[in-house]
């Protein structure tokens, strides 16, 4: 390599390389390191080093193992996750579908008009959902209507872990739409005819062609619905109920409520092994599907 | 009765007529080719036959039942697509298993089957390959393989050896013969490449703009075209403008402004007076230096242009009237490549049992 080209390599790396460096790496470092700290008589962090040694414990882990409740907040937060995943498949693959197999005029405005709701701020887009589903609302009102003529007492919508799984799905839907769109619009139409000539019947079709070719698109829109619901703390504060707080929430309070800086950065490196296991075994097994495709 | 019968199919798009009026019957065990330059029909026609698309109007029957409401997936028929189509994310064997899956044939029967036909496009080592790992003749093979696993009545192959480079093609072309004559299954092959056609047919219809302008076997597609478009469509051949002087039971006197009279076949209809083409076909012209060829049909010229190819060398003529003349000339003799030089002074002569008259 010339010295040209080094220069050209380090001109272009570099900066990037520096960013991730400064506000990723080291932060890392200070969250893992924190986590083995006393927290603070009035807050935040004990010095690192008191009378020449290091002042580190394991506490916060054994704290966070010795009560079930932080570990039942982990799992429902897993259970939110899974089921704005699996909603938002469901939602997003027809109309994905559609928009692939429809007039090639219309695919990008269509597309355009999936991601156009990213030109609002995600707050208010949630704020409104309060107005939506808020028990004044139309919606709530004829939902309730509908309950009480077939004789059920009437629900409250907001502030519940029904909100909250509506304000998660609306918010992450098209970050499943677009893989699985970016996918599907590949597709070679030739093997759909190819597997009806075959004999193939209209769901068959769907399931030993077109299913078996997206699961690429599958799992990154997986990955990308169910990593930022698990760490979401925004939605549950602002539509769900006092007992709806997830993962995100927990850790929110330990830095701003409690104060408790080293049980935060423990929930924050448990949060984020986690998620590390989940996105390996989602690439892992989209390698598997593009390996054939 | 027929196994397929295409009585009057139309097909149209917008005003555009893919099809026009067609029909045309297949026999069982036959190996018929549409052969036709693109946009003649010849794919929409496939397409109809395999319930891809219907006809605006007309009937297609197979063993004398109308296709028209049996959707693609129920019926015996399958095709061979040019991009073979092959399911990327199943195996070789996966792949040509599907139609008996899709057919819900049971598990053990599948597994013979599928080692029976493997072995017959002798893809026994590449069973569990996926398509991206096998070489292109291989998919060729697996696409028929998978096209003629559960019998159908009637294979399509849509160019199907147009992805192929000249050599497997060859190769493909006589591998494709000895499968059809061994499964006995009638094939229907559609081809821009008329030397395919020739070599690969018992039957070809030459299609253009929708219609079927010649349906014969190759020898008489090849030896008496109909018209101008098949003579010119299949083979090489030479066109000149003529007029009938002489129309006997026996044979023709033909024509040809500034170069005089020559006999020509006899052609039923042709009557003195009409005017038309004469074509002959490059191989059939005798080109030598002196006046030595007893043959009466006889024209003298210069040496315009030649093409050596290696086996023969065709050698452009112009005669007197300035109609150039092909004439092709097997390079016999050992280390000699080329007879004559641009600007020789030959003779073109051919039998007059050669050539034909036509008048469209």
């Amino acid at each position: 390599m010339s010295k040209r080209d080094r220069l050209l390599k380090w001109l272009t790396g570099g900066p990037p390389f520096l960013f991730l460096l400064v506000f990723f790496v080291a932060p890392s470092l200070i969250v893992i390191v924190a986590s083995f700290r006393f927290p603070g008589e009035y807050g935040g962090l004990a010095p690192l080093i008191v009378d020449g040694k290091a002042n580190l414990t394991l506490e916060t882990y054994r704290f966070f193992f010795s009560d079930f409740i932080y570990a039942r907040v982990f799992i429902k937060s897993f259970g939110m996750a899974l089921a704005t995943t699996l909603i938002c498949l469901g939602l997003a693959y027809p109309v994905a579908l559609l928009i692939a197999r429809g007039n090639k005029k219309f695919r990008d405005l269509l597309v355009l008009l999936v991601v156009l709701p990213f030109a609002s701020n995600f707050l208010i887009r949630t704020y409104a959902w309060m107005i939506i589903l808020g028990p004044q609302s139309a919606f709530s009102r004829a939902i309730n209507g509908v309950l009480g003529w077939c004789g059920f007492a009437p629900v409250t919508l907001l502030f519940s872990s029904f909100a909250v799984l509506v304000g998660m799905v609306y918010v992450h839907l098209p970050f499943m739409l677009l893989p699985l769109y970016a996918n599907l619009e590949k597709h070679d139409p030739a093997l759909l005819d190819a597997a009806q000539d075959l004999g193939a019947s209209a769901w068959q079709r769907f399931w030993r062609v077109t299913w078996p070719l997206s699961l690429p698109g599958v799992y990154s829109g997986a990955a990308l619905v169910f990593i930022p619901v698990l760490g979401m703390f925004a939605i549950p504060e602002i539509l769900g109920g006092t007992g709806d707080i997830l993962i995100g929430n927990l850790i929110k309070d330990q830095f701003l409520g409690t104060r408790d800086w080293p049980f935060g950065s423990t929930l924050s490196i448990l949060l984020t092994l986690v998620v590390l296991a989940c996105a390996g075994l989602a690439a892992w097994f989209s390698r598997q599907g593009v390996r054939h495709a | 009765m027929a196994l397929l019968e295409i009585r009057n199919v139309i097909r149209r798009y917008g005003a555009l007529a893919a099809v026009e009026d067609v029909s045309f019957s297949v026999e069982a065990g036959e190996f018929f080719t549409l052969l036709g330059p693109s946009g003649c029909g010849k794919t929409t026609l496939l397409r109809m036959i395999a319930g891809f698309e219907s006809p605006d109007a007309g009937q297609i029957l197979l063993d004398g039942i109308d296709l028209a409401d049996i959707p693609a997936e129920k019926r015996p028929v399958h095709t061979v697509f040019q991009s073979y189509a092959l399911f990327p994310h199943m195996t070789v064997a996966e792949n040509i298993a599907f139609p008996l899956k899709m057919a819900g044939t049971d598990a053990q029967t599948i597994k013979i089957r599928v080692k029976q036909s493997l072995a017959e496009v002798r893809l026994e080592d590449k069973a569990d390959h996926y398509p991206h790992e096998i070489s292109g003749g291989q998919k060729q093979r697996v696409a028929l393989a998978r096209g003629l696993i559960n019998r159908p009545r009637l294979l399509l192959l849509d160019e199907a050896l147009g992805a192929l480079d000249a050599k497997l093609r060859e190769k493909m072309q006589i591998e494709l013969i000895n499968l059809q004559k061994n499964v006995g299954i009638s094939f229907i092959f559609v081809t821009h490449a008329q030397d395919e056609a020739l070599a690969l047919s018992h039957r070809i219809a030459v299609m253009r703009e929708g219609r079927i302008e010649q349906l014969d076997e190759p020898s008489k597609l090849y030896g008496f075209p109909r018209n101008r478009f098949v003579a010119d469509f299949i083979g090489n051949i030479n066109l000149f403008e003529v007029e009938v002087k002489e129309a006997a039971a026996s044979y023709l006197r033909l024509a040809a402004a500034g170069i005089g009279e020559f006999t020509a076949p006899p052609r039923s209809g042709a009557k003195a007076g009409e005017q038309g083409w004469f074509a002959i076909r490059p191989e059939q012209v005798r080109i030598a230096r002196h006046h030595d060829i007893e043959l009466k049909n006889r024209f003298s010229g210069k040496v315009r242009d030649f093409l050596y190819i290696g086996d023969v060398t065709t050698y452009k003529v112009e005669l007197e009237n300035g109609t150039l003349i092909e004439a092709l000339m097997a390079n016999f003799e050992p280390g000699r490549t080329m007879f004559f030089q641009v600007g020789d002074a030959v003779t073109l002569a051919w039998r007059h049992d050669a050539g034909r008259f036509l008048n469209e």
